[in-house]
């Protein structure tokens, strides 16, 4: 165990230095994210907890909002629950969009057939304004978890394809037929001999998906279609917008929260992309 | 000795591969000539060392693989250049004009998504700013001369079997009439008759278009069709050098021996084995003679020092301690 | 004219005498798209058997393009063929449906591949393969008796349990792991091993090793081996038969000594002069395929394009399956005169 661990941290932090400063700062982030809110003196979204509009200082370390919120509890509750929504729709897609290309690869004919037409639909249609509906039918009270769940809707259908045009080559490789002749079951082929090799892919896949999902429901959110009583970046956003936060001089209610976006979707970028660099360099050994 | 003009001169070089684990000595302390215009062969198992010992000569040194030392001299245009010394730009010069190299894989080569009209013409712009229309024309010619249809030109990489990408592979290497081609293992991979059309392809271009060619195989066949002179290597060091005619009608070092022997032939049903064992590892190389464990023959001295290589007969060398007498009495 | 004797079992007629029957199999691939396509006929009409008597080694030689893969695949159910059947021990391979014909199939057949790294999962180590094999097949239930089985297998291809064992492919050199292939092939003590290329990506120094395991394995497990290849040298040393292929066609097909001493096809011949032997140079310069396709899609004999011994009648009809006295069949208008005995559409072993 602590040799595999030991081999985990010398990819990570030897020769890929996207992958290395990306998890870093993403685990940076996660602390914000996770562990910081639970030192919180109060709800963080609660209003007129705090006096309103003052600048950081000793006290308030990144000021208050016009809602009477602490921007620092507020900050890191938001990147928590971005960070949430991002998990849960990546989990999602991932999950889903894999099985699906799994079974439409492997087994072709029919059953392809009807998959592929499934996913095709999902991949052409316009996403924006199917997901405008979706969260003005909820009237801005679906939970983090509808939330999520709405989103998951557009972020299968991708994976889903680029898994079935693996699997299409992968079945066509010897080791496939060698555990077909050691008795091998078929379930047992796709789940046990092909996803391995998908599994990377999917790693990388996943990690871009959360960018995509936290920016989506940040783009939802700055136009008001969020849930708007909880806080996650987007909704902070719209917030301190709705609020002429920088018309007003406010701008410890907006900049932390661009600054805070900004690094997080670099973080996530660097460690799919570094992600994707490690494992093209380990194909070629 | 020989009055033959060396086109290039090899001194004690070494290049190693520096892993995770440690240092994988594939070129350790080689030394040889090779003559103008003569063809010769390396042979060896897998994992002797001999591509890298190529790639070293084409100058594809790259991380992990490093020059530790040595002189590698190229005798080119009456100077001589010494390649270890010679910086990226040098070396580019010097690509595809004067030396060429045929990669192990033929698509490693291809694009596989232009045709090869395309590449031709991609890489032959690169070097000679000649009008595209004459081109063509000199392009289709220059195909047909290697048995290829012209509709080729039109094809892209996966459309054509393998031994026609392996010509078109050839035809591109030579087409500024190089003075020196390498080809690492240029019919692995290809079918018997295909095998036969490309060793004959490669006899013809290096008789006609005057290049030294420089071919390393595992296959003892395949050089005793090809090569003047044959080069036998060993974990990362060479055993034996000879004539062909001479290599296979009296191989000395019984590594050589073993290779010739476990060829199949038809007509003989004798008994025949192929090489018993594994290659060592060229991390951590057997001490004395690196052939030691697999060796009949092996005395004592050999797990202790390390044979020189010597010429016991003429143009003939070899390094064994079987052949120490003959040594002292030859010179 | 072939012996052949029909048992009823079950409701079903069964033709029992033949380990192996291929009976006029074809397999056509459709290459193109819905608006254009070509029709490739990768395997034509083969007929091959071989009997339940004592093993054999059969090998089926042919460049790329000639179906011999096509052909073992099929032989091996991982391929439907498009005309023809194939029955294994009597019974038609494509009829097998449930679980338990398809046990007993893989009990009977097994293979091994030409690229020994690709043969394994490079992520899985290759002794989960061994275990696998043995407790899928029903080898034995028994974690001791499985390994001890194993390490037997592994013996007899001269490698042993704790070398192997937990390793992945990387670990291993070809020609070690060509040797655990056959290994785990051999564990349900299969009748008949179907070898593609097993040797081709093998340094040329070890492949007689490789070659002569095939037989010792022959002879000690009663095993029939179809071997199939490019390289005519090996295969002189171990076969019984030989059929060579050409474009899908068998175009001779005999004892080996003979057809390979003697050969009579055309190609048979250039195959032979084509071998890279070391006593004798090649002297004479041959001419190469052109565009695969086009000689897919001939009319008369497939190989009258690089013929050096054709005649006009070549271009224009397929030549029929010449069986002579000596026993062969060869497919060639040269021998279409008064040398024949009779002329036969099938032929057997």
């Amino acid at each position: 165990m602590k040799k595999k661990i030991d081999q985990f941290l010398y990819v990570l932090y030897h020769n890929n230095l996207k992958l290395s400063l990306g998890f870093t700062l993403l685990l940076f982030f996660i602390v914000i994210g996770f562990i910081i809110p639970s030192f919180a003196p109060s709800d963080p979204v609660k209003w007129n907890s705090v006096p309103r509009d003052l600048p950081p200082s000793r006290e308030y370390i990144l000021g208050t909002t016009s809602l009477g919120q602490s921007v620092l509890w507020f900050l890191s509750k938001a990147i928590g629950n971005s960070l949430l929504i991002g998990s849960i729709v990546a989990s999602f897609g991932t999950i889903v969009g894999v099985s699906i290309g799994l079974l439409a690869g492997f087994y072709g004919s029919l059953l392809d057939k009807i998959l592929v037409l499934f996913i095709d639909t999902f991949i052409a249609v316009p996403s924006l304004p199917i997901l405008i509906l979706f969260a003005s039918f909820f009237k801005g009270k679906a939970s983090i978890l509808v939330l999520s769940g709405i989103l998951s809707i557009f972020n299968w259908s991708w994976p889903a394809r680029q898994v079935r045009s693996m699997v299409l080559s992968i079945r066509e490789r010897n080791f496939i037929d060698t555990a077909y002749f050691s008795g091998e079951k078929t379930g047992w082929i796709i789940f046990g001999e092909i996803l391995p090799h998908i599994f990377p892919w999917a790693a990388a896949n996943f990690t871009n998906t959360v960018l995509v999902a936290i920016g989506m429901e940040t783009g939802l959110a700055v136009v008001g279609l969020s849930n708007l009583e909880q806080a996650t970046l987007g909704t902070m956003l719209f917030w301190s917008l709705n609020y002429q936060a920088m018309l007003r001089g406010l701008w410890w209610w907006i900049t932390p929260c661009v600054i805070a976006i900004i690094l997080l979707f670099i973080s996530l970028f660097l460690i799919s992309t570094g992600l994707s660099e490690y494992l093209s360099s380990r194909r070629s050994l | 000795m020989n009055k033959e003009e060396k086109i290039f001169k090899i001194v004690n070089c070494r290049a190693y591969y520096s892993t995770f684990k440690g240092e994988v000595r594939a070129v350790d302390n080689i030394s040889f000539e090779v003559n103008k215009n003569e063809i010769l062969g390396i042979a060896g198992e897998s994992g002797c060392g001999k591509s890298t010992l190529v790639k070293v000569l084409y100058g594809f040194t790259k991380p992990p693989l490093r020059i530790i030392s040595g002189e590698i001299n190229l005798r080119v245009r009456d100077k001589e250049e010494n390649l270890v010394l010679s910086d990226d730009r040098s070396l580019e010069y010097l690509r595809w004009r004067y030396i060429s190299y045929i990669p192990q894989a033929s698509m490693s080569m291809l694009n596989p998504v232009m045709t090869i009209g395309q590449q031709f013409q991609e890489v032959i712009l690169r070097y000679d700013k000649a009008n595209k229309k004459e081109l063509k024309g000199r392009l289709l010619n220059y195909i047909e001369s290697f048995g290829l249809p012209k509709e080729v030109l039109n094809s892209y990489p996966h459309q054509l079997s393998g031994g026609m990408r392996q010509r078109v592979v050839i035809a591109m290497a030579t087409f500024f009439h190089p003075s020196i081609v390498f080809a690492d293992e240029p019919t692995t991979g290809l079918d018997v008759v295909v095998q036969r059309g490309i060793i004959q392809i490669l006899r013809e271009i290096a008789q006609e278009f005057k290049i030294t060619l420089i071919v390393v195989s595992h296959d003892m066949g395949i050089h005793y069709q090809l090569a003047d002179r044959i080069i036998i290597m060993y974990a990362g060091k060479i055993v034996e050098i000879a004539p062909t005619v001479n290599l296979f009608s009296k191989p000395l070092h019984p590594y050589t021996r073993l290779l010739i022997e476990a060829l199949p032939k038809i007509g003989d049903k004798r008994k025949r084995e192929g090489v018993i064992g594994l290659p060592p590892s060229l991390l951590n190389p057997p001490s004395g003679c690196r052939f030691h464990p697999r060796c009949h023959f092996a005395m004592d001295v050999c797990r202790v020092k390390e044979p020189e290589i010597y010429e016991v007969e003429p143009s003939h060398f070899v390094a064994c301690h079987l052949y120490q007498g003959r040594r002292d009495n030859y010179h | 004219m072939w012996p052949v004797t029909f048992i009823k079992e079950g409701g079903i007629t069964i033709i029992k005498e033949y380990l192996l029957k291929i009976d006029n199999v074809s397999k056509v691939f459709r290459i193109g798209n819905v608006l254009s396509s070509t029709r490739i006929t990768a395997v034509d009409n083969i007929n091959l058997s071989i009997s339940s008597e004592k093993p054999v080694i059969l090998s089926i030689v042919g460049e790329s393009g000639s179906g011999k893969t096509t052909l073992a695949r099929m032989i091996l159910r991982l391929l439907e063929p498009t005309s023809g059947r194939i029955y294994l021990q009597g019974r038609d391979l494509f009829s097998l449906r449930d679980s338990e014909s398809l046990v007993e199939f893989k009990r009977t057949v097994q293979p091994i591949f030409q690229n020994p790294y690709e043969t394994f999962n490079p992520l899985k180590p290759v002794s989960q393969y061994l275990y696998d094999t043995v407790s899928n097949l029903r080898i034995t239930e028994d974690q001791k008796d499985a390994d001890e089985i194993i390490s037997e297998t592994l013996a007899s291809v001269n490698l042993d349990l704790p070398t192997v064992k937990g390793k992945f492919p990387s670990q291993f050199s070809g020609g070690e792991l060509q040797r655990i292939s056959i290994a785990r092939a051999l564990i349900p003590k299969p009748r008949l091993i179907v070898a593609d290329e097993p040797v081709s990506m093998l340094d040329a120094s070890l492949r007689m090793n490789i070659i002569n395991l095939f037989d010792a394995l022959k002879n000690t497990y009663n095993i029939s081996f179809i071997y199939i290849t490019h390289d005519l040298s090996t295969a002189y040393y171990i076969s019984d038969f030989v059929a060579i292929m050409y474009r899908g066609c068998i175009v001779e097909y005999g004892p080996s000594d003979l057809i390979l001493m003697n050969p009579m096809h055309p190609y048979t011949k250039l195959l032979i002069s084509s071998v890279a032997e070391t006593e004798r140079k090649w002297n004479e310069n041959i001419k190469l395929s052109g565009i695969e396709s086009q000689e897919f899609l001939m009319t008369g004999c497939k190989f009258a394009l690089r013929c050096e011994e054709k005649e006009e009648i070549c271009n224009r009809e397929r030549p029929p399956e010449i069986l002579l006295a000596d026993g062969r069949m060869v497919s060639c208008f040269k021998y279409n005169k008064s040398n024949n005995v009779e002329s036969l559409f099938k032929k057997d072993n």
